[in-house]
């Protein structure tokens, strides 16, 4: 099935992850994502993602040169980005645990 | 941000992009590219020798959507929320319709197309507006406009010269214009169109002006600033034998008529036929028909000899009046006859 569609509501969680450890440019975090085996999350996804969370403030951008080709824009976590994080991790924790208990009714004993 | 060998095929991702966006809120869709760029140069920089862009992010139309999808997930801005009241919504629909018209035609959006055909304008505003300065100056001293005529090449480059400087200058006010608050750039638009409008009404007035100069050289050049035969009540043509001819009609070399006279007053006489006092006027393609009046009929009536007026009586045989009746008197019951037949 299309895990897109799922990912949608989680993308905000899984990008500002990628990025608290380390601060990461455009393609590197698509790469990271990459290797966490999301797939099926596009560039353009990644990209938009990016963009909204740095209107809102969850994210900082600063420049730096690269060896080769152009200046990579990289993106850092704000306060405010390290609380939405806390925020939407606790809220995933939530869901997951009730899906988890939904999905897998514990054996009444 | 292009300096990668990769930049040309970024700008065509870019552009593509861009335009399957075009329905989108200007100011979101500018927030979302604006960034872009700089990302696919990067993302560019990052490819494998032979890969392409297209092929490491899809089609430019399915990254359009996977953003669209993405930006706007919590459902802030789905598409261009319908504006609330009937003239927003006007200008929306006017908008959209300007955009399909430009994107059909390859330019992008409206706003795209205004931007490139902006700084065209600021050129045709500023050379229009130096060469109106200079039409002024020699429209406001007519000896001097004599004397540029007279030198022509001169007069030319003075006038290109001025026209570069006011393209120039609008240049540089166009582009400092960015910055301004809207209400001054509004302002700088309506000058602009005025300076515009104006010329081309210059222009027009100037075609006038020049046939005026080429009819009566000297009229200008005196200050009389009047036609010289305005003063003219009738015409009477006479031809090579001296007869005066009638129904008569002049036109100039457009094949306009030629009005002079009054053809509804004829000093102490009367229209000759009933056409010329035709309560719809005169013919529009040929005018007047000469002469208007009954020649003789006043006393300073143009007829260079008493042969010369009667000849046309003796013509005149078609006439259901008989010639004889003619020239008893003068005043009597002009308006029966039909042709001249006085004196």
């Amino acid at each position: 099935m299309d895990r897109s569609q799922l990912l949608k509501g989680l993308l905000d969680i899984i990008v500002l992850r990628v990025l608290a450890d380390e601060d990461a440019y455009g393609y590197e975090i698509l790469h990271r994502l990459r290797k966490a085996g999301f797939e099926e999350l596009g560039d353009a996804t990644v990209y938009g993602t990016l963009r909204r969370l740095f209107k809102a403030g969850h994210l900082s951008t600063y420049v730096m040169p690269s060896d080769a080709g152009p200046h990579r824009k990289y993106y850092a976590l704000t306060a405010t980005g390290r609380t939405h994080l806390r925020g939407m991790r606790e809220a995933w924790e939530d869901v997951s645990t009730k899906m988890r208990a939904l999905l897998d009714p514990p054996e009444k004993g | 941000m292009t300096d990668s060998p990769r930049g040309p095929e970024a700008a065509t991702y870019l552009a593509e992009v861009r335009r399957h966006l075009a329905d989108l809120p200007p100011a979101a869709r500018e927030d979302l590219l604006a960034d872009l760029e700089a990302h696919l140069n990067e993302v560019a920089a990052d490819l494998e020798p032979g890969a392409t862009l297209a092929g490491r992010l899809g089609s430019p139309q399915d990254y359009a959507a996977e953003l669209r999808e993405t930006v706007f997930v919590e459902g802030d801005a789905p598409r261009a929320a319908p504006p609330r009241n009937p003239l927003a919504a006007a200008r929306a629909a006017a908008v959209r319709t300007a955009d399909r018209i430009t994107g059909s035609a390859g330019m992008g959006t409206f706003a795209e197309f205004r931007e490139k055909v902006r700084p065209g304008w600021w050129v045709l505003r500023g050379a229009t507006a130096g060469v109106l300065l200079c039409y002024l100056v020699l429209r406001a001293d007519p000896a001097f406009a004599r004397a540029s005529v007279g030198h022509f090449a001169a007069t030319f480059w003075a006038v290109a010269a001025v026209a570069l400087l006011g393209t120039w200058a609008s240049l540089r006010l166009g582009t400092a214009s960015t910055r301004w608050r809207p209400g001054y750039r509004y302002a700088l638009a309506a000058g602009g169109t005025l300076v515009v409008l104006w010329a081309v009404w210059s222009a027009v007035d100037a075609v006038g002006l020049r046939a005026y100069l080429v009819q009566y050289p000297d009229a200008y050049a005196s200050g009389v600033d009047e036609n010289p035969y305005g003063g003219i009540s009738d015409v009477y043509p006479y031809d090579e034998d001296g007869e005066l001819l009638t129904d008569v009609y002049l036109l100039d070399e457009w094949g306009m008529p030629i009005y002079l006279g009054d053809p509804s007053y004829c000093a102490g006489g009367d229209p000759l036929n009933d056409s010329r006092s035709d309560p719809y006027g005169p013919d529009p393609d040929l005018g007047y028909q000469y002469p208007l009046c009954v020649p003789g009929s006043s006393n300073e009536s143009a007829a260079p000899s008493e042969s010369a007026s009667e000849a046309p009586t003796d013509e005149a045989g078609g006439s259901p009046t008989t010639p004889e009746e003619g020239p008893s008197d003068p005043s009597d019951e002009p308006t029966t006859t039909q042709d001249p037949t006085t004196e």
